[in-house]
């Protein structure tokens, strides 16, 4: 029994962080109807990037988030002048190729200028806290309370500023926000900017705690694909409980059946999800 | 001349290894085939049935892997594992299809992704496939044509070449057939397909699993040819991305284009990595992302759309088809109902679109269905035709209830419908879209992949495209056609199989008066034929010369019905319409 | 008198449709013109090319001696026009305050709180919910709000499409009456419907619209009373209508 409350706390912290991972690929999915596939690319690259600024500079993780976020920040919004903005009223089947095709542009430039090598942050004795009286590393922890910062900020961002407000707008009725005079595309950039950034600050709370290589994108996909799926997509709401379930369900039927076929068990879920309540847990019925 | 290089290439493709023995340049031209065989695979679901795989690696792999397993570990031939890893492919791939299929944009393909990564996790860690290890074939069954394997490479290029001309067989089969026409207009415009009639979500799973089956073979030979297997070879999402780039790049949607791309892509790739040596590492698949990228942007047709001829840019006039024509016996519409609309409500949250219409449509006329914007007579359309769900109500087509039945099961049951906006197949030729509209029920997979739809419908096409005046355009694609004559292919599609009764959408609306004319003249022709119509319009001259009934309908109910001139007349109509 | 609105010649469509094909049309200051036409004569595609969401083909917008024709939304926007579009425009998922605070988006000074404080006072219905999401309102209550969030921007001129659709009786005459209030603060109303009748006795002026031209234009009143108005409407009501089947061409064979 205590086995099973210890992986549900340290499940639960976990899917914070993957909460955080499927934010910003919701938050895209919702404001433009764009899925984007290469969206676990970006926390490799995050990860990359808040290794070696560990490895050469001696920047703890936590520490270099305020560098890392505002760069992903100009990657997202640089990836939507680039590219997303050319292909936001193609159809489909062109946004999928352009997303999925940048995934591999970004896992084979990592794996160009990185290597097949898998790397970690290594801390020694790093020491531990009692959340809810099991012991969860420091660094875990510390991710857990820096995601759920998150979303609290972006949950004000969207509800008290003027630009959020304007960003919902433009979400719920592109021709709407535009006849107000909102710069629609400027708010689709926001979207990436605020997505991808997002994404990053998951990649540098993760890495103290794991190891990042140039595939690593895969299984963090089907992780957020899974919760936004489960949670409904466009929504912060939506995201956090569909992270937490995600985080609870992995750890929880791994530590009960079996570790390594944990991933079998998402992907179950989310093709349950989809047979039964496409919409997601929070989602309004009707397409 | 062109006949004769249609035999040499072909034969000097397969005498290669007769007189080439450079081991590298074998070795590049299996891969060339059994992945542009996987490409051709991939193309049949992701090119003509547009549904876009990123999974292809999972069937790949769970074709090698099954082949492998049951030859190392119970000596089973090829010859059956590959069928079971065929099977084993297909099952696999209507687990994803099946849930994701009834949804669209942009699941399906996160749900592939997901099923190959799922799979390559699976089989990394599933002992009994040798987890992380992989497979090694046991060599002992080297030589022997019943195992498949060799110590020369030419037998393995004989087979992968093989393998290469199945899977273009099939596709080829498949596209000069009724289902390659029918998956095309899948891929354009589903609801429209359903429409006419087409079980589209039946094509879609036919579509996938054939596909995986196929790319599962490849898999299956591949490792035979490598001898050893691994998650990380057979399952990597490289695979996808391979299969994937050799149709984009060749062009998705036609048999010659995989057969194009499968040789540039692959011996690009092999020469260049060889050139490179290891300092190019993931260079090639940085290039490849890029290619993607770029189609995907500027959405050329691949390398089939550079050689192909350039489209001729002949306008197409609009031929006034049969214009003196002798008078046709006057139609008296019988009292016959045909179909009977009870009580039909549908409020979509909270606002009442349709509150309670009874409507009887007799057999043999044209009933117009009029009424200011916003008064529910698309969405009563909606509702008969199974787009929307009614909250209550029915409506009996000669005494079967229609509703709740699926789109394509509306139309089996003998209605038909065309939308407020043109929705032709813009991409396939005026000829197969007429031909889509044949009858599908009782219409087999099988018969649909092997054979072209019968004579007489191919007459009926015939008639109602010289009928339309469409006759000379038969062979280009409908989206070069004028609106108005799109207009009249959307008419012709629908007739073709001769419903029990048509639902046309604003058939004038958008057309200039010329045309609105003709189509008057061409509804009250087919009508003289014995097809009975129901017609929403606003252009209400066009409804008094055309209609024998007219019902008008406002604020979700139909307010009046009878001759046209009794409901023009009426008080109450010109109140609702015109305002109070 | 010197026009604040003044379209010439101008044709309009989507892709190779043209909708517009040449079309004349005035507002003048503080006036209230309405546009009436059968469905698809174009009548929404005129206010949509007027507020810069659709590129005129040819022809011209002039606003106030200033051509604004190809112009971008926000940019006619601060120009002093205003759109609301058919159906609802409200943001459903955001609060009524909210709704109003956008309606000033393109404003870049900082009273826009206390305009808005003002608004709510002139619509106390919508002080009472500005805490609701928009999409509990009634459609009068939701046409208020357009029409109130469209004051924050102080515009000369204010396009409607088809502001009464859907609307009871009672709610249209109260939208009619804001319309009222409105233009004697001196703000001009170009209003585009199809529920002829009300929306003629409450115009200065009145176009009808028919298969993209301009058919008839008077006073209000005058349209109202036109025989030829209402056989635009209801089709060949001035000849009597031919038997249906009259000279059709063969039927097709098969």
């Amino acid at each position: 029994m205590e086995l099973v409350w210890h992986a549900a706390v340290s499940g639960a912290v976990l899917g914070l962080v993957y909460a955080l991972v499927s934010l910003g690929l919701s938050l895209i999915w919702g404001v433009m109807d764009v899925v984007n596939l290469a969206h676990a690319e970006y926390l490799m690259l995050a990860m990359y990037a808040t290794y070696w600024l560990w490895a050469l500079g001696k920047v703890d993780p936590l520490a270099a988030v305020p560098v890392v976020v505002p760069v992903f920040f100009g990657f997202g919004w640089l990836t939507y002048q680039l590219l997303v903005r050319r292909i936001v009223r193609a159809p489909v089947a062109a946004q999928i190729f352009a997303t999925f095709g940048l995934l591999f542009v970004l896992r084979y430039a990592a794996f160009a200028a990185f290597g097949p090598n898998v790397y970690g942050v290594w801390r020694l004795g790093e020491g531990t806290v009692s959340v809810l009286g099991v012991p969860v590393a420091t660094s875990k922890a510390a991710a857990g309370v820096v995601s759920l910062a998150a979303f609290l900020g972006l949950s004000a961002f969207l509800r008290f500023t003027k630009a959020g407000k304007a960003l919902q707008a433009a979400a719920q009725s592109r021709e709407v926000a535009l006849s107000l005079g909102i710069p629609v595309d400027r708010m689709y950039a926001l979207s990436w900017g605020i997505g991808i950034a997002s994404v990053a600050l998951a990649g540098a709370l993760l890495i103290p705690f794991y190891q990042v290589s140039p595939t690593i994108g895969d299984a963090f996909l089907l992780v957020a694909f899974a919760s936004v799926v489960l949670g409904g997509f466009g929504r912060v709401d939506g995201a956090l409980v569909g992270g937490l379930c995600i985080g609870l369900l992995e750890n929880l039927l791994g530590t009960l059946l079996s570790p390594t076929l944990k991933l079998l068990f998402v992907f179950a879920v989310f093709v349950l999800m989809l047979l039964v309540r496409p919409q997601g847990l929070l989602g309004e019925p009707g397409r | 001349m062109r006949r004769a290089a249609a035999w040499l290439l072909p034969a000097a493709v397969v005498a290669v290894p007769l007189w080439v023995r450079d081991s590298f340049f074998l070795n590049a031209m299996i891969h060339v085939f059994l992945f542009g065989a996987a490409a051709q695979a991939w193309n049949l679901l992701g090119g003509y049935a547009g549904q876009i795989s990123f999974g292809h690696a999972a069937f790949f792999g769970i074709g090698a892997y099954a082949t492998a397993w049951l030859l190392s570990h119970h000596g089973l031939s090829p010859w059956a594992g590959l069928w079971v890893g065929a099977a084993l492919a297909a099952c696999a791939s209507l687990l994803v299809g099946y849930p994701t299929f009834r949804l669209r944009r942009h699941f399906f393909a996160l749900a592939t992704l997901a099923l190959a990564e799922i799979v390559r996790i699976s089989f990394l860690n599933w002992e009994v496939v040798g987890a992380a290890t992989g497979l090694y074939l046991p060599l002992g069954y080297r030589n022997r044509f019943e195992f498949l394997m060799w110590d020369a490479k030419a037998p393995y290029y004989w087979t992968a070449l093989t393998a290469f001309a199945l899977a273009t067989g099939v596709v080829w089969v498949v596209d000069r057939h009724r289902a390659g026409r029918y998956l095309r207009a899948v891929e354009q415009d589903e609801d429209a397909a359903e429409m006419l009639g087409i079980p589209t979500r039946r094509y879609k799973l036919y579509a996938m699993g054939l596909s995986a089956a196929l790319t599962a073979l490849c898999g299956g030979l591949y490792a035979l040819y490598v001898l050893y297997i691994d998650p990380y070879n057979v399952m990597a999402s490289r695979i996808s991305l391979l299969v994937v780039v050799i149709a984009l790049i060749g062009g998705r949607g036609t048999v010659w284009g995989p057969v194009l791309g499968a040789p540039f892509v692959v011996l690009l790739n092999e020469y260049t990595r060889a050139w490179l040596g290891g300092a190019g590492s993931g260079a090639d698949f940085i290039l490849f992302g890029l290619v993607v990228v770029l189609l995907s942007l500027y959405q050329p047709r691949g390398l089939v759309g550079l050689l192909a001829k350039p489209a001729r840019p002949v306008p197409v006039a609009v031929a006034g088809a049969g214009a003196e024509a002798p008078e046709p016996p006057p139609t008296a519409p019988r009292e016959e109902v045909v179909l009977e609309i009870r009580d039909v409500r549908k409020s979509f949250g909270g606002v009442q679109a349709v509150r309670g219409v009874d409507l009887s449509v007799r057999r043999g006329e044209i009933l117009g269905l009029v009424g200011p914007n916003g008064a529910g007579k698309s969405t009563l359309f909606d509702c008969l035709t199974g787009f929307v769900r009614p909250d209550a109500g029915s409506a009996r087509l000669r005494g079967r209830p229609l509703l709740g039945l699926a789109p394509h099961r509306v139309a089996w049951a003998g209605l038909g419908r065309t939308f407020q906006a043109i929705r032709v197949f813009p991409e396939l030729s005026v000829w197969d879209n007429v031909l889509c509209g044949a009858e599908h029920r009782g219409e087999s997979l099988w018969e649909a992949t092997a054979g072209e739809a019968p004579r007489a419908v191919q007459d009926r096409a015939t008639a109602l495209l010289r009928f339309f005046g469409l006759w000379e355009a038969r062979d280009r694609p409908a989206g070069e056609l004028s609106y108005g004559q799109q207009k009249l292919l959307s008419l012709a599609m629908v007739v073709l199989r001769e419903p029990e009764v048509v639902l046309l959408d604003e058939p004038a609306a958008g057309v200039n008066p010329v045309l609105v004319e003709e189509m008057g003249r061409h509804l009250r022709a087919l009508n003289a034929a014995g097809l009975t119509f129901v017609v929403i319009e606003h252009n209400m001259e066009f409804v008094m010369r055309t209609c024998h009934r007219v019902a008008f309908m406002a604020e979700g109910q139909v307010v009046t019905a009878g001759r046209p001139e009794e409901v023009q007349r009426d008080p109450r109509v010109l109140e609702l319409y015109y305002g109070r | 008198m010197t026009e604040l609105l003044d379209v010439r010649d101008l044709h309009a469509g989507y892709d190779r449709r043209e909708v517009l094909r040449g079309v004349d049309v005035s507002v003048g200051p503080a006036e209230v013109v309405v546009m009436i036409g059968p469905n698809g004569a174009g009548k929404s595609t005129l206010l949509r090319t007027v507020f810069g969401f659709l590129r005129p083909t040819r022809g011209q917008v002039v606003l106030a001696g200033e051509p604004i024709g190809g112009l971008e939304p926000p940019e006619v926007l601060r120009r002093g026009v205003c759109y609301v579009m058919q159906g609802y425009s409200v943001l459903p998922n955001l609060s009524v305050y909210d709704n109003l605070l956008l309606g000033a988006y393109v404003r870049r000074d900082r009273r826009v709180r206390e305009d808005v404080e003002r608004v709510l006072d002139r619509f106390p219905v919508l002080r009472e919910r500005r805490r609701h999401p928009a999409r509990v309102l009634s459609g009068g209550e939701r046409r208020m709000l357009e029409l109130a969030r469209v004051l924050l921007l102080f515009p000369k001129l204010v396009l409607l499409d088809e502001p009464t659709l859907g609307l009871a009786p009672s709610v249209v005459d109260q939208v009619y009456g804001m319309v009222h209030e409105l233009r004697a603060q001196g703000i001009a109303f170009f209003v585009v419907e199809q529920n002829a009748r009300t929306a003629l006795r409450n115009a200065d002026r009145a176009y009808v619209l028919e298969q993209g031209r301009v058919r008839f234009e008077g006073r209000g009143e005058e349209i109202l009373h036109h025989p030829e108005v209402q056989r635009a409407y209801l089709g060949a009501a001035a000849s009597p209508p031919a038997a249906p089947g009259a000279p059709p061409p063969p039927p097709p064979p098969g």
